[in-house]
């Protein structure tokens, strides 16, 4: 593996053109894969547990295995590009204005999600539970749930995301500055070789989840972060700074793709396969061995880092360039990000109703659909060109692209790794 | 360097902790060829025998097994292919 040396800033143009436009492709592929995600729940055999939906409906075994397949991956895969983009805007910029300028793009579009998004979300989710039968409607007006809807209901929901990448940031900050004095040189002599970080990151990673199945098999629910998630959840991010120190180009993860890619196809079914034996041995109220929680941890932690480090040596690998619609949806994907929870639950809602006979699948697919055209039309009407837009880190619509064409577009890729978001 | 950790690790785990006791069976043969490799294919994946590694068909083989509830150990079936090691076999050696 090259060791890039951490004063290394003179990459060449063409490198870092190349890895952007890969991660643009990944942001697109994993936005889409969220919605996906969130648009099979009420489909699933194996519902994830702690997880309410305002409607669940038929269920089928082909949305079991897309739902379990990406949410083994999709996070971690997210948390990796932060990390690597964090490590690269960290050599730019102090760390304080690196708290700085992730704040503005990380907690005002929380701020925004939590105060518009998470009430019409609450609304949905209530209007879901009320047409359910589970609640009566009187809960329309008081909100006040009893166990176990109540331990379930409140928190950020899909936004958890954004306060979780903050707070590493802050952690990385902190380190870096630390690294003035000499600390990180001292800490980077004595785990000099990424085989050892990537070691220990993993074994801590599946610490967590042996004592903790739910972070990946379940939904840890609150506004505040859940420890062993925000562990679990750093392992990946700290991997993707590891990367970025010791494969700043890609190159040997673009050289292990096939390899990475090959095991991730042989241990992510492996890992549904068991997630969903022990989802049902939960479900029967039957004891879990901890050899079986290790085994999951172990398989699922395996697929999660092979796929993810797979993927990203792909995008590197074979993305050049970007088509226009994928650049778009790139650029698009964290409006997407905020808005597709409440419209997947009126998508839903409404399938269940006026299409009960509609095989799972297909439902699934409309109402994938469905969200991204609404958010694409929400962004047109509502963000693209207005103060939402600018507050929430799309550039404004005078302002020109770094390409010098396409200045009709707004927010489309910033080629500048420290303006990217990080989901 | 890696090659030889890797066969280092199959021997050891061909060596140490292999034991015929999966109710599928068990086999010692990683990566089969020939009319063996015919032979394997032919089965369905459940009823195949377990092998080291065989991440996938061995979770089959262990959520099948538990299913039909037979005792299960997850950790060695999944990444061994048994349930039990041959010390636990003949512990008297």
């Amino acid at each position: 593996m090259k060791v890039i040396r951490l004063n290394d800033h003179q990459r060449p143009v063409r490198e870092t053109s190349s890895a952007i436009a890969g991660f643009d492709a990944l942001k697109a592929m994993a936005a889409v894969a969220v919605v996906t995600l969130h648009a099979g729940v009420p489909y699933l055999r194996h519902p994830m547990p702690g997880l309410i939906w305002p409607v669940m409906d038929s269920s089928s075994r082909l949305v079991d295995a897309i739902f379990w397949s990406i949410e083994v991956v999709v996070m971690p895969l997210f948390l990796m590009i932060a990390g690597f983009l964090l490590w690269r805007s960290s050599r730019r910029l102090s760390p304080g204005r690196l708290v700085k300028s992730r704040a503005e793009r990380l907690l005002v579009p929380l701020a925004f999600g939590a105060l518009i998004v998470l009430p019409i979300d609450l609304f949905v989710w209530t209007l879901g539970l009320v047409a359910e039968g589970t609640v009566p409607a009187i809960k329309l007006k008081s909100y006040k749930f009893s166990p176990p809807i109540s331990d379930q209901i409140w928190g950020l929901a899909h936004l958890w995301f954004l306060l979780y990448v903050f707070l590493y940031v802050v952690v990385a900050a902190c380190l870096f500055r630390l690294g003035s004095g000499g600390f990180l040189s001292r800490a980077a002599t004595a785990f000099s070789r990424p085989t050892r970080l990537a070691v220990i990151l993993a074994v801590v990673a599946v610490v967590s989840l042996t004592i903790a199945p739910e972070i990946v098999w379940g939904f840890q629910h609150a506004f505040l972060p859940v420890p062993s998630k925000w562990i679990y959840s750093g392992m990946f991010f700290a991997a993707g700074c590891v990367l970025a120190v010791y494969d700043g180009e890609l190159r040997w993860a673009c050289k292990e793709t096939p390899r990475l890619l090959g095991a991730s196809a042989i241990l992510l079914p492996s890992s549904v396969l068991l997630g969903i034996w022990m989802l049902e041995q939960s479900a029967g109220e039957q004891p879990i061995k901890f050899s079986a929680n290790l085994a999951l941890a172990l398989l699922t932690v395996a697929a999660a880092g092979t796929c993810t480090l797979g993927l990203i040596g792909a995008a590197k690998r074979y993305i050049v360039c970007l088509s226009k619609p994928v650049r778009y949806l790139a650029s698009v994907s964290f409006w997407i990000y905020i808005v597709h929870h409440p419209l997947l639950g009126v998508v839903h809602y409404d399938l269940k109703w006026l299409w009960p006979q509609g095989p799972p699948i297909m439902k699934l697919a409309v109402s994938l659909a469905a969200t991204i055209g609404l958010s694409l039309l929400m962004f047109e009407g509502m963000v693209r060109r207005t103060w939402i837009g600018v507050m929430l880190g799309y550039s404004k619509p005078s302002t020109p692209e770094p390409t010098g064409k396409e200045s009709e577009l707004i927010a489309l890729p910033n080629t500048d790794p420290p303006q990217r978001r990080a989901a | 360097m890696r090659y030889a950790t890797l066969l280092a690790v199959l021997i050891a785990g061909l060596v140490s902790s292999a034991a015929a006791s999966s109710p599928t069976g068990w086999s010692p043969v990683v990566l089969p060829t020939g009319s063996y490799r015919t032979q394997i294919k032919s089965m369905p994946i459940a009823e195949r025998p377990g092998r080291l590694l065989h991440f996938y068909g061995n979770t089959i083989r262990m959520v099948d097994q538990s299913r039909q509830g037979l005792p299960v150990r997850p950790l060695r079936q999944v990444f061994l292919g048994t349930t039990t090691l041959r010390s636990e076999q003949w512990p008297g050696r």
